[in-house]
């Protein structure tokens, strides 16, 4: 974690929590489920043969990385109105579906509720925001997990880890942050409060926009890109592109980010796919818009050159 | 001679910009540096720049369901956050209030259209 990250207050939470989740898959599900396992009250909006089965199976089946497997009942409805009266809402769709739940969290936030994005990218704030959702009611958030839905009404997570950070955009650890971060570690998730959240979404888009670029340009999963000649070298160059990006945009981007990402990159298990590459081979929505795609299109605006996220969108973009 | 079949070329209308690119359209005219002082040609093209993607933000928004009071919290909450970040950009060299009246003209515009009664046609013609 970042040396600027605070710790939350270690006092959980007195009474059981009121929790949305906005987005069943993987990530959204796990953290349901942790959450419903640690006695708080969730809700979790889903639809279709995934809510089917978790009301067929009386919830969703959740598989953890050491084979661990149970059925939690994480409140699954189609129902937006459920949702109204939670504390905090995590949202966990694809950068791509924001647009078709932003009504629903407008209406949370006018309720009250405390909104929770973690997507992948930056400037999900502003966005929602210009979908009309108050900007007030939002923190900033990230997670770093690899979870997936392997089939309606089951989730699997496969990485030993599973984190989330928020923090607020100015920078204050307000309660309602600290009250957030107590209640996720109650559900034993390692969840950490930080002063720099713009920092914190920048680092991850610094490693798996590049990530996602070179996989998805050589449509082959870590271990072959890096095994190519000049392989680690082009990511390399792509976590560059993200900073130089991230600093002309305005947040104070370390160097130490570039070394960091290649370290993790070159930690990666070999047969390792991000989801990006994984959605090219399933054909369909993909989030190329929301890595490649902004870091070029902010290159663009900010007068910063970004050859290989300008590669990978020209290559990658379209059907 | 072709004819193109796309419908909007057909009905001569604009196909109507997605929900998600008249947001990012907005942010990323926000975002843009603003040209030196005494550039007036540039100033006035970074105006209506501004001024046409904010319109068609409100007007786009509009469908969502959105309210103007909502559109209004949201493009002002932009604006504030583009200025705090990028203090040499668009979005800070225009006044929050400014920009969504712009919209806000757009959003209620878009609302009139739709509410308009269609012209009966006489019996007689």
């Amino acid at each position: 974690m970042a040396a600027s990250s605070v710790t939350a207050s270690d006092a959980t939470p007195h009474r059981p929590t009121r929790v949305a989740v906005v987005g069943a898959g993987g990530v959204g599900g796990y953290f349901a489920g942790a959450l419903a396992i640690a006695g708080h009250q969730v809700h979790v909006l889903a639809r279709g043969s995934h809510l089917a089965a978790m009301r067929a199976s009386g919830g969703l089946r959740i598989a953890e990385p050491g084979g661990q497997r149970r059925i939690v009942d994480v409140g699954a409805t189609d129902d937006p109105a459920a949702l109204v009266g939670a504390e905090f809402v995590i949202v966990a769709v694809k950068s791509y579906s924001v647009a078709a739940v932003a009504p629903i969290l407008r209406d949370l936030a006018e309720h009250g509720s405390v909104i929770v994005p973690l997507l992948n990218g930056v400037g999900i704030d502003e966005r929602l925001a210009a979908l009309g959702v108050n900007w007030t009611a939002i923190v900033g958030g990230l997670t770093y997990i690899s979870a997936a839905r392997t089939a309606p009404g089951v989730v699997e997570r496969y990485s030993p880890f599973q984190r989330i950070t928020v923090g607020e955009f100015t920078g204050a650890a307000t309660d309602r942050v600290q009250r957030i971060v107590a209640t996720l570690r109650d559900a034993g998730v390692e969840a950490t409060v930080t002063d720099t959240i713009d920092v914190e979404l920048w680092r991850k888009l610094a490693f798996i926009a590049p990530l996602a670029a070179v996989c998805g340009l050589a449509r082959r999963p870590v271990g072959a890109v890096r095994a190519a000649p000049l392989g680690r070298a082009v990511f390399e160059r792509a976590v560059r592109e993200v900073v130089a990006v991230g600093r002309a945009s305005g947040v104070a981007l370390a160097d130490a980010i570039v070394h960091d990402a290649v370290r993790a990159f070159d930690a990666l298990q070999p047969d390792v796919k991000p989801s990006l590459l994984l959605d090219l081979e399933r054909g369909g929505p993909n989030e190329l818009d929301a890595l490649s795609g902004t870091v070029s299109r902010l290159g663009r605006e900010l007068g910063v050159d970004t050859p290989v996220h300008d590669t990978t969108v020209a290559a990658l973009s379209g059907p | 001679m072709s004819v193109r079949s796309d419908p909007a070329v057909v009905r001569g209308v604009e196909p109507t910009p997605t929900v998600d690119a008249v947001c990012a359209r907005v942010l990323a005219v926000l975002t843009r540096p603003m040209p030196e002082r005494g550039q007036r040609r540039e100033w006035r093209a970074v105006r209506a720049r501004l001024r046409a993607a904010v319109a068609a933000y409100g007007r786009v928004l509009r469908a969502t369901g959105i309210r103007r009071q909502q559109l209004f919290g949201g493009i002002t909450a932009v604006m504030r956050r583009a200025s705090t970040r990028l203090p040499g950009a668009v979005g800070a060299a225009y006044a929050p209030g400014d920009v969504a009246a712009w919209a806000l003209a757009a959003y209620d515009a878009a609302g009139t259209h739709a509410v308009l009664p269609r012209r009966r046609r006489s019996a007689g013609s």
